[in-house]
């Protein structure tokens, strides 16, 4: 299989995480008790990337596009169908046992939903402090709880509030709560799942505000998965976006949003409302045409022809590699970034270049 | 670094740690019938420990000479046809069923929790095995099985009863055990403590048990007054226990057949009987309650913490349904009430029922729960057609595929035929839009109508309404918590806060300058593109609980810009020009910055 590719950065910059192939099929089976297979959900088919030290990788997507998928797949909370993800070198998808605590400890996950990530039975001190149960390593038995207050007001929260129970703070807070449960362990990467979609509005830029702020302060890396986009750009140094479990292109947010070459990129970005009337009427909108497809049955060749204004005969027979495309390879413009499209090519639609 | 402020309102800083277990035993301790059936549980357990504190008289001391006598001194409830003393064997009665519940239910309840839980939380293999022998338990009728067991095994004892019983009992508790663990493991905190490495013992112990254990408790409570009927009965029935064992059942038994003779010797047991298995139910009823309440209240909660800022959207529909109809059109965001205005308020119900189907349509933010989900589409959209305009069943059928071409359902008439949850959710959408167009109404109100859907869709759904709008000429109002969406399609905004109005303006100028410091805050917030790397702008502190909205101007504990009077006075919506107001004692300021 394959090994860990040895890619620096063009800053020198080492990754940290790197993806090859990750594929998770969920089994679609029929029968009581002899369950057949009859068919497969294609989550995520065959998705590939590297995470660098430091940097927060974004990942938009709609939904079904296999984004959170591929975070519980990093943080082994599903296994893989294939694929492989190597941590330090070390492919942590076939872990088990003792390793996988071990890995653990460096890739936490912040979760979406505030209101179910924490055990409404436990306090915040136990929930902030379940991590050193489980590790007892990291801290001695006695540290504890000045470790977990000490947390409380690293993520902005008041210390005395150590026995209170979830529901007695607000979805900010939660998150908040949830963050330094994260930290905790004082992992490297901290793979977050829709952290802020389920905030109101204006708590929104309080949290992202703090995870920049804990991404300098530890010298984190994000894997940040979200389905905002300007929030994405706001937070993001490289930009992945998914379409039906694979990745259609990759690059750095000034790449992304400003020179898009996919087709489904486009279209995503000219979609989203811009929160200014000025620039209604300048805008060029790509209504998209019917719904995407589901991922048991998903289109053959490149998965987003069925949507494609594009799409000719060779979409639907050969499925388009994430590569640069072979027209901007030699260029050094911001057009020459890993895009899966046959006929990739920029087209501004946000009018920002 | 700049530090982040985090306003906890006054009342959590108040408040102390509060558990749920805790928020329940509260609510219990304020339920009267818990207390009427805590004291007669007590009672009944204290007569069962020590039934010599009421009665000196031994239930076997018996006198034949006394056979079915009526109450005489000392012996208050009469006698038995064996000339026992019936107050003395009420009393002793009490320990057999006392016992039985009690173990019954521990036991039966630490099966169903094992075997329920196992399932629940392993599935596959151990789910499939151990429910399939639980639901052969199940099948059993209890009652039947009872007593083809037990006669069979020609037992008697306590211990026998209670192991049959709990045997046969079991599953019904392992089934809520099951579903408990079940909805309790896909919950994130687990996913959170796996991730964290935390070893299965731990997940279940610590995370799983606990929040499966309320429902466990319910059904367990209200199971131990349905034991001790069963054993009554089984007793009644002479398989269940056995003299010289001192039983209800066998009181009431060798009553039944005496009791046109001697109805006192039946009163006693019987009454005894009912009185504790409604003290059981009553206790049972409390606790669930109690459980119950606690997750209702929290949820109240959180929906009005939220509601402020309308922030998730998702519990604002309910608000939303309520606010438009039935309070003054002025605090509807973003509109244009072409017609009626105040009257709504001052309509009769009637009339405004009326006004709201045929004048004034709605689109919800969740179209699958909007739609009924055993009838078709076509029939659902042709109801309109059917109840206000009487058409026949056929016509229609047609005027509903008319209705879905015009949204743009492809294939509307083959697709009519469809059940709303084989639509996807854009499509589901649109024939919530197809239903509120079916009457032509005059005004669409739309309630976070795009929210659920992703982007590329909810740039198609938008698309039509702006272009339905247009060709049909109705008023549309749009409420969203979605800046981008309005800036997209409305022409003038309200803004809300804390349930009020504080600024409307028209759509350029409100994002061109913004005249309140809280749509100032809100649209600086946004992240923009000259400002990546740098820190965001966030409002300080946390949306108003609608339930203790500050004094003064509700905003005024988030705003950069208040001042003393603010603590104080409520401002008015100050007119600034043509369609422009803003609640603000100091909107001057706010608009030249």
């Amino acid at each position: 299989m394959a090994e860990p590719v040895k890619a620096v950065a063009a800053d020198g910059r080492e990754p940290i995480l790197q993806v090859r192939g990750l594929v998770k099929h969920f089994p679609l089976t029929r029968g009581v008790l002899v369950k057949k297979q009859v068919g497969a959900v294609k989550a995520v088919d065959g998705v590939s990337f590297d995470l660098y030290r430091g940097e927060t990788l974004g990942i938009v997507g709609e939904s079904g596009c296999g984004k959170s998928t591929v975070a519980k797949l990093l943080m082994n909370l599903e296994r893989a169908t294939a694929g492989e993800v190597f941590y330090r070198g070390e492919d942590i998808t076939k872990l088990s046992g003792r390793a996988l605590k071990a890995v653990r400890r460096n890739i936490q996950m912040v979760f979406q939903d505030p209101y179910t990530s924490l055990n409404p039975r436990m306090t915040v001190g136990d929930i902030i402090g379940e991590p050193f149960e489980i590790h007892p390593e990291v801290a001695p038995k006695g540290d504890r709880r000045r470790k977990v207050q000490e947390l409380l007001d690293v993520v902005g929260l008041n210390p005395e509030y150590l026995n209170r129970y979830p529901h007695q703070f607000s979805g900010g807070q939660r998150q908040r709560i949830g963050i330094a449960r994260g930290l905790a362990l004082n992992p490297e990467i901290i793979i977050c799942d829709e952290p802020v979609s389920a905030l109101d509005v204006s708590v929104q830029a309080q949290v992202i505000n703090l995870m920049d702020r804990l991404q300098q302060e530890y010298d984190l890396s994000y894997l940040f998965i979200a389905h905002d986009l300007s929030i994405v750009r706001h937070i993001s140094d490289r930009v992945g976006v998914m379409y039906l479990g694979r990745m259609a292109e990759i690059g750095t947010d000034a790449e992304i949003y400003d020179h898009p070459t996919h087709p489904y990129t486009q279209a995503l970005l000219s979609a989203v409302p811009v929160p200014d009337p000025e620039a209604r009427e300048g805008r060029d909108r790509i209504i998209l045409t019917g719904d995407v497809p589901s991922p048991a049955d998903p289109p053959s060749g490149c998965r987003f022809r069925t949507r494609c204004w594009k799409a000719e005969e060779r979409c639907a027979t050969e499925t388009p590699e994430l590569a640069v495309p072979v027209r901007f390879r030699d260029e050094a413009s911001p057009a020459a970034h890993p895009s899966a499209c046959h006929f990739a090519e920029v087209r501004d639609v946000v009018g920002a270049a | 670094m700049p530090e982040i402020t985090e306003q906890a309102p006054a009342t959590e800083a108040a408040a102390a740690p509060r558990s749920l277990w805790g928020d329940a035993w509260r609510d219990l301790r304020r339920n009267p019938i818990f207390y009427i059936s805590a004291v007669l549980i007590l009672f009944l357990v204290l007569i069962s420990i020590w039934p010599s504190l009421l009665t000196g008289t031994s239930p076997y001391a018996c006198d034949l000479g006394r056979s079915q006598q009526g109450p005489a001194p000392g012996h208050p409830f009469g006698f038995t046809t064996q000339g026992c003393d019936v107050y003395a064997r009420t009393v002793y009665g009490a320990r057999a069923s006392v016992v039985v519940g009690i173990c019954t239910t521990l036991l039966a309840a630490l099966l169903g929790c094992v075997f329920g839980g196992l399932a629940g939380f392993f599935g596959g293999w151990w789910d499939a095995v151990l429910s399939r022998i639980g639901d052969i338990f199940f099948g059993i009728p209890v009652l039947l099985g009872g007593i083809v067991f037990l006669s069979v095994i020609k037992g008697g004892s306590i211990f026998t009863v209670v192991l049959l019983m709990s045997v046969l009992g079991w599953p019904q508790i392992a089934r809520i055990a099951r579903s408990a663990v079940i909805s309790a493991k896909q919950q994130d905190y687990v996913q959170a403590a796996r991730a964290l490495g935390a070893s299965t013992p731990r997940m279940l112990l610590r995370h799983i048990a606990p929040n499966a254990l309320a429902p466990v408790i319910v059904v367990a409570t209200i199971a131990l007054g349905t034991y001790i009927s069963l054993e009554a009965t089984l007793s009644f029935l002479g398989v269940g226990l056995k003299p010289p064992t001192v039983s209800w059942g066998i009181d009431i038994s060798s009553a039944a057949t005496q009791i046109r003779n001697a109805p006192h010797m039946l009163l006693w047991p019987a009454g005894a009987l009912s009185i504790t298995v409604l003290a059981f139910i009553m206790l049972g009823d409390a606790v669930r309650d109690a459980l119950n309440g606690v997750n209702y209240s929290v949820s109240a909660g959180e929906t009005l913490a939220v509601l402020g800022e309308s922030g998730s959207g998702k519990s604002v529909t309910a608000q939303a349904i309520m606010g438009i109809l039935d309070m003054p059109p002025a605090k509807i965001p973003r509109g244009e009430i072409r017609f009626r205005g105040e009257d709504m308020l001052t309509m009769s119900a009637d009339a405004r029922r009326r006004l709201r189907g045929a004048k004034i349509a709605m689109i919800f933010q969740d179209a699958l729960s909007s739609l009924n989900p055993v009838l078709t589409v076509g029939y659902q959209l042709g109801e309109m057609f059917r109840v206000h305009q009487g058409l026949s069943k056929k016509a229609a059928l047609a005027k509903a595929v008319e209705l879905m071409d015009r949204v743009k359902i492809p294939a509307a008439r083959s697709r009519a035929g469809d059940f709303p949850h084989q639509f996807s959710g854009g499509m589901r959408q649109r024939i919530m839009i197809a239903m509120a167009l079916a009457l032509e109404p005059d005004l669409i109100i739309a309630d976070e109508p795009t929210t659920a859907l992703d982007v590329t869709v909810q740039a198609q759904v938008m698309d039509l309404l702006a272009e339905l709008q247009a060709e049909y000429h109705m008023g549309l109002i749009l409420i969203t918590h979605d800046l981008g969406v309005v800036a997209d399609v409305a022409d003038k905004i309200a803004v809300m806060y804390a349930g009020r109005i504080v600024e409307t303006a028209p759509v350029h100028e409100l994002y061109k300058n913004p005249a309140h410091p809280y749509t100032r805050g809100l649209l600086d917030s946004i992240p923009r593109l000259d400002q990546k790397g740098q820190e965001l702008y966030a409002i300080k502190g946390l949306p108003p609980n609608l339930l203790n909205i500050p004094q003064g101007c509700a905003f005024h504990p988030r705003c950069p810009k208040a001042q003393d009077l603010c603590r104080t006075d409520t401002p008015a919506l100050h007119t600034l020009g043509e369609g422009r107001r803003s609640a603000c004692h100091f909107w001057k300021e706010t608009v030249n910055g």
